[in-house]
């Protein structure tokens, strides 16, 4: 068995070093000319586009003796059929009629005279290059050849059913604006269009994934954005090598400092207006075509305990909200392996009143406190799966009514001990209150169990100094990940534990809370890493 | 890759060895551990020490449905050994967990092995990690450790507890010496000192103890670390006047106006002063007291609220206050000889040089040597009312 | 290689205070003067600043080069790899009687029953992770872990100040001078002669001018935190107490009756050791890299972490052992390493100054 691994480990690495050699972007498109002859047009998109039955193609001809032949080519259901039927096919056959009737036009003004005069849309770009016409087409516009001419017109008449905006579920707050990003990307970048309205606000955008040709956006305000860190992001970006990028995290994934650290170096979002926050702070945001989900570069651990929410509300309720993250931070992942600490190694601690009833609790558990405390962690993390994937009618109640008769049924039986039960429960309680670190919980809550259980305080000491000098040494695009506490920058301290009143925090720029210190990785597709 | 996979292997292996095989030495579940809350130590006929320990039942102790008073929640054992380590050892024959000393809440010590010498009973609580050095220390009057340590308390679960909490009210009554054991091992080492530690004892003989039966007053003296003599409540108040631990207590004297008739004075806090000085070559000690109190009640029918009723009443206690010192002085000084009020200490602070001279001798010295006594005490108020309502 | 690390000023203020105060808490060299400690502590003190200013003054007068590279220019190229091989020994000897100490503490402290080694394997783990990491990851962590040593001194001061009786610090002198001298030059070649190890890592600070404030500041923290442990211990103890037993901050804790503050006096133990072992390690790394010009120190981690680890277990037989090496015969060892060489140092480099300045101003 282990000869097999080691055959696909090498298979593996040999198919990344063909990868890395071809270089070359292969969504970069090699130029081709639009033929002539409408025919010949029609012809090749048939080829094309065989076999899809969304696909349409409308023939017109304009003018009156001046007959030039037009085709629409479109696909049913990526378009608005109303505003194509207003605004392309009116003009073009009935007042067309009026307009190219003399006869002195020729072929080179009519493609002006349709630009500046016939097509009432608002959004047109003349495009010489099939394929650019291609991907056109399936972005969902409107493509119009004119026969005899080698140049065509690109209408945007977008309109395909979206999700409404509304409050995002894995944020929620409960003053401020209720909106969410959705899922088309046009849609997405008007709405942090509107809440930074400045020119130095600028989205790139990038097509990635060769299959899904998906497309991205890159989204900063010039001249607060640190330029090093674009140049790195979009070095980083055109060299993604992928079928499909169907979700940001596809994205992230691809383009992040430390894949197989357990903390995130790439920041996640719904919301606009926590997105249009950092992107004030010098941040950059990633937009993905087909999620609401937008990536926020570069991302520093502060940030897991912050909401925007706290900017919302008064300095002493957010400090205190700051704090009590914090807490819960630590609580959530110390509570059940100082319990086994002290129940095992340092019974000195608890005071003697409280022995009685740890004591009394703890009579005839067959097992000990590590054991009871892996086995109601993993019955925990099984609920919470459960009742993400659960149908929603049911959902709620099985959940709720499962993990109460669990736990009670369990200490009944005699297998945990009730305290074990009310710990757990802490601990679960407090690991919602920061969800951006979710995801790392379960791991450090495990390691620091069996620390504690191998050598008490030490245990866990060792563990923690292990898991700090894990994320000090990460590096989120070149910036600290540690950033502002190590290296310490007291300017950004009024916006980590506490929060300073905005007055004091003005220009949130001026007070960045971190320093890009000159140096970045080259992308993680070549497993380099750079100190 | 194929290190990475060379590295997951090893470490895969490493971690199964440490889980299985670590943990074995410090890692004592609680449900293995006794939980000894008194310890009990005697000397027995044939010269062996024997020890007894308090250990809380586990099962029947349930503080969230309120204390049931003791009946079965403690078991006490006791085990004989040449030394005191031994004993311990011993228990491990008949109690199936393993004792664990941090939470002792009193040390009770019997007469006999005080009378020997209680100094490997304190080198093995020092040296040891695990008992800690804030349990009190009581010397059983008359009878023995494990006697004192099988009585049933009605009001706690754990006997040991009661006692422990009778001792924190020293503060309230005079006749109570709390000495804790790191009060005790600094009175030790000192080499001029010699300690005095609380007494417990027992006023109804029974078969089947309890606490009611027992009374926790008075004291003992220590001579370097064997019992001199007994000291009564009197003793005692003087004691802690000197030694400035008195805090709140009753004293009685005599009611000016109605002989006969007392008046109870109930004592806010004091304040003692201690100073050394040489005066035509002799060592003059000066304690000073300064304390003051209320009128907590009064039989008779005066008026002591007038000026020269309190200053009648506050000579009158200064007198006695002054009284219990100079008894207990006189008690060190010629009954035992040993210094038990830290003089010596004192002494070295302020002229080490004739410190060293004396020392070998300090017993003798601090026999002869002079000790004046200035009590200051002052009456702040009486109450709620000046005078008690006359009796038609 | 080295030139792409770099640590800031406030980074190496922290390192310097955890790696001075390091093991001294563990082994107290100033227990030879009994009540009259804190005297010596403030001689040693004033003196240390000397000694601290004459190595930083040594870095300021070679600028970027570490003490190997300083040894080889001024001595020669075999001299100076020669007495760059003596100091390399001096930090492996130096870490591990650190480990060693450490892991004695734990164990008689805390851990009754596991064997000694076993502590050690166990906290040389994050060592040689944070080794692996490079200095900047050692730097960072050091300024987050180290909050936890302000709070056990609060904390443990706070919780035995009705135990204080200042009457304790008398009779002053009373056995002489000579006993608080002593005391004074144990203290000075250990910890403060130590200091010797931060040549190796002067280069690594990306702000050169600072050098003396952070290293004054350092030692005045270290001066102030000493004094403050020691008097404390002095009044609460008494002399007695304080010369029969061991450790004497871990004998405070057990006064209050509760043991809820317990743990913070071992975890800020091994914070303070972690920071020290790994300052000599480092250097110790950085030298053997330097001399045999390597490019870089990486794969040599675990194997100086792993002898490092039996050496510690070899030096000593046992715990009384060790505490009178400490006293008795460690200050003798540590002259020639700290103060005749770096004085040798500091003169070539002086006159080489003048030297070169001469030929300047020609």
């Amino acid at each position: 068995m282990f000869r097999k691994l080691k055959h696909i480990f090498k298979y593996i690495k040999l198919d990344k070093e063909k990868l890395r050699k071809d270089k070359i972007n292969i969504s970069e498109n090699i130029n081709q000319q639009i033929p002539n002859h409408i025919d010949n047009i029609e012809f090749k998109l048939k080829e094309i586009f065989q076999d899809s039955n969304d696909f349409i193609i409308r023939k017109i001809t304009t003018g009156n003796q001046f007959k030039t032949r037009i085709l629409i080519a479109y696909i049913d259901g990526l378009i608005d059929k109303q505003l194509i039927d207003d605004n392309i096919l009116k003009p073009l056959l009935l007042e067309s009629q009026k307009v190219i009737d003399d006869e002195s036009i020729s072929k080179r003004n009519i493609i002006e005279l349709f630009e500046e005069t016939l097509i009432t849309a608002s959004e047109i770009k003349k495009v010489d290059d099939f394929n650019r016409t291609i991907k056109a087409i399936l972005s969902g516009d409107t493509v119009i050849f004119i026969d005899g001419t080698e140049s065509s017109f690109v209408v945007s008449m977008r309109g395909w059913e979206a999700r409404a905006i509304s409050e995002p579920n894995t944020e929620s707050v409960i003053r401020g604006p209720r909106e969410g990003f959705v899922e088309t990307l046009r849609t997405n970048t008007s709405m942090i269009r509107r809440k930074i309205k400045n020119p130095n606000l600028k989205f790139e955008s990038i097509e990635l994934g060769e299959q899904t040709r998906t497309e991205a956006c890159i989204c900063y305000l010039k001249g607060i954005a640190d330029d090093n860190i674009i140049r790195d992001l979009k070095k980083r970006l055109s060299c993604i090598k992928s079928d499909g990028i169907l979700e940001s995290g596809y994205i992230e994934q691809f383009i992040e400092d430390a894949p197989f650290s357990p903390f995130p170096t790439i920041g996640v979002s719904e919301r606009p207006d926590k997105v249009a926050g950092k992107i004030l702070e010098g941040r950059i945001a990633i937009l993905c075509d087909g999620t609401p989900f937008v990536l926020t570069v570069p991302y520093l651990f502060i940030e897991s305990l912050q909401s925007n929410e706290d900017y919302y509300s008064r300095t002493l309720y957010s400090s205190f909200n700051r704090l009590l993250r914090f807490v819960s931070l630590i609580i959530t992942t110390m509570l059940p392996a100082l319990y086994v600490a002290i129940l095992n190694f340092h019974t000195e601690v608890i005071p003697v009143k409280l022995v009685f009833s740890i004591l009394n609790s703890n009579e005839g558990i067959p097992f000990e406190p590590v054991w009871e405390a892996i086995f109601m962690l993993i019955i925990f993390e099984l609920i919470r799966e459960a009742g993400v994937r659960m149908p929603k009618p049911i959902g709620q109640t099985v959940s709720i009514v499962g993990a109460l008769v669990i736990g009670q049924a369990v200490v009944e039986a005699g297998l945990v001990s009730d305290i074990m039960i009310i710990i757990v429960a802490l601990t679960a309680i407090s690991g919602f209150i920061v969800p951006s670190l979710s995801e790392i919980l379960p791991f450090i809550r495990l390691a620091l169990i069996i620390g504690a259980n191998i050598l008490g305080y030490m245990g866990i000491v060792l563990i923690v100094v292990i898991v700090i000098l894990h994320i000090s040494s990460l590096r989120s695009f070149g910036v600290p990940y540690m950033s502002p506490f190590a290296p310490f920058r007291s300017k950004g301290m009024k916006d980590t534990l506490i929060r300073m009143p905005l007055w004091t925090m003005f220009r949130k720029t001026e007070s960045l809370s971190w320093k890009y210190s000159g140096r970045y990785s080259i992308n993680k597709n070549f497993n380099e890493k750079e100190e | 890759m194929e290190r990475l996979l060379h590295r997951l292997t090893l470490i895969t292996i490493i971690f199964f060895i440490m889980l299985e095989t670590s943990g074995c030495w410090d890692n004592v579940p609680i449900t293995e551990k006794a939980m000894v809350m008194g310890v009990g130590i005697d000397k027995t006929e044939d010269n062996m020490i024997e020890l007894t320990l308090q250990v809380v039942k586990p099962t029947s102790i349930n503080y969230g449905e309120g204390s049931q008073g003791s009946s079965d929640t403690v078991w006490v054992y006791s085990t004989k050994g040449k030394t005191l380590f031994k004993a311990m050892r011993n228990q491990l024959q008949t109690i199936n967990r393993k004792p664990f000393y941090s939470h002792v809440q009193v040390i009770i010590i019997g007469d006999e092995l005080a009378k020997t010498g209680i100094q490997e009973v304190i080198d093995l609580f020092e040296r040891d990690r695990e008992p800690r050095l804030s349990p009190t220390v009581l010397i059983a009057k008359e009878t023995t450790a494990k006697k004192v340590l099988s009585a049933k308390s009605d009001l706690e679960n754990v006997p040991a507890m009661h006692i422990m909490e009778i001792l924190l009210n020293n503060k309230n009554n005079f006749g109570i010496h709390n000495m804790s054991f790191i009060n005790l091992i600094r009175n030790l080492r000192y080499p001029g000192q010699n300690p005095t530690v609380g007494v417990i004892e027992i006023e109804n003989e029974k078969n089947d103890l309890n606490i009611a039966d027992m009374k926790v007053k008075g004291g003992a003296i220590l001579k370097k670390d064997k019992f001199i003599g007994w000291l009564d409540e009197k003793d005692i108040e003087g004691l802690n006047y000197v030694l400035n631990t008195s805090h709140n207590g009753i004293i009685e004297t005599e009611n000016p106006f109605n002989k006969g008739k007392f008046v109870t004075i109930e004592q806010k806090r004091s304040d003692t002063t201690i100073n050394v000085k040489f005066e035509d070559e002799k060592l003059v000690f000066m304690i000073e007291v300064d304390a003051e109190g209320n009128i907590g009640g009064e039989e008779g029918e005066a008026d002591l609220t007038t000026k020269d009723a309190l200053s009648n009443l506050e000579g009158q206690i200064e007198k006695s206050i002054k009284e219990k010192i100079e008894n207990i002085i006189s008690l060190a000084q010629d009954k035992y000889k040993s210094d038990v009020f830290g003089f010596g200490e004192k002494l070295n602070k302020k002229y080490p040089y004739y410190w060293e001279e004396v020392k070998p001798n300090w017993s003798e010295e601090f026999s002869h040597s002079l000790i004046e006594v200035n009590v200051k005490f002052e009456i702040r108020n009486s109450g709620l009312i000046n005078h008690p309502t006359k009796v038609e | 290689m080295l030139n792409k690390i770099q640590i800031s000023n406030k980074q190496l203020i922290i390192l310097m205070t955890g790696f001075l105060l390091g093991d001294a808490l563990i082994i107290n060299p100033v227990s030879g003067a009994g009540r009259d400690a804190w005297i010596s502590i403030i001689l040693t003190w004033l003196v240390s600043y000397i000694l601290i200013g004459m190595y930083v003054y040594i870095a300021k007068l070679n600028p970027n080069k570490t003490l190997v590279e300083i040894l080889i220019d001024i001595f020669g190229d075999f001299f100076g790899r020669a007495l760059s091989l003596i100091y390399i020994w001096y930090f492996l000897h130096l870490s591990s009687l650190v480990l060693r100490s450490y892991s004695e503490y734990m164990i008689i402290a805390n851990y009754p029953e596991t064997p000694l080694i076993y502590m050690a394997i166990l906290s040389s783990i994050p060592l040689a992770i944070g080794l692996k990491y490079g200095m900047e990851a050692i730097g960072r962590t050091g300024i987050i872990v180290s909050l936890i040593i302000p709070i056990t001194l609060i904390i443990s001061t706070m919780s035995v100040i009705d135990h204080i009786d200042i009457t304790n610090l008398q009779p002053i002198l009373k056995y002489g001078i000579k006993p608080v001298l002593k005391s004074s030059f144990n203290l000075l070649t250990f910890p403060f002669g130590e200091g010797i190890v931060f040549l190796m890592v002067f280069p690594l600070i990306n702000k050169k001018e600072n050098l003396f404030k952070s290293s004054f500041i350092s030692v005045s923290i270290v001066g102030v935190i000493f004094l403050l442990i020691s008097l404390r211990n002095i009044t609460v103890l008494g002399e007695n107490i304080l010369e029969r037993g061991y450790f004497s901050s871990h004998l405070i804790e057990t006064i209050h009756p509760g043991a809820i503050f317990d743990p913070f006096i071992s975890v800020s133990q091994l914070i303070l050791a972690a920071l020290q072992i790994w300052i000599f390690l480092y250097a110790l790394l950085i030298a053997i890299s330097q001399m045999f010009n390597f490019n870089d120190y990486k794969p040599f981690v675990f194997p100086i972490v792993i002898i490092s680890v039996s050496l510690s277990h070899w030096i000593y037989d046992n715990a009384p052992d060790m505490f009178r090496v400490a006293k008795e015969i460690y200050p003798f060892y540590a002259i020639p390493f700290q103060f005749i060489i770096p004085i040798i140092i500091l003169v070539i480099s002086l006159i080489k100054q003048r030297r070169s300045k001469g030929k300047v101003s020609e």
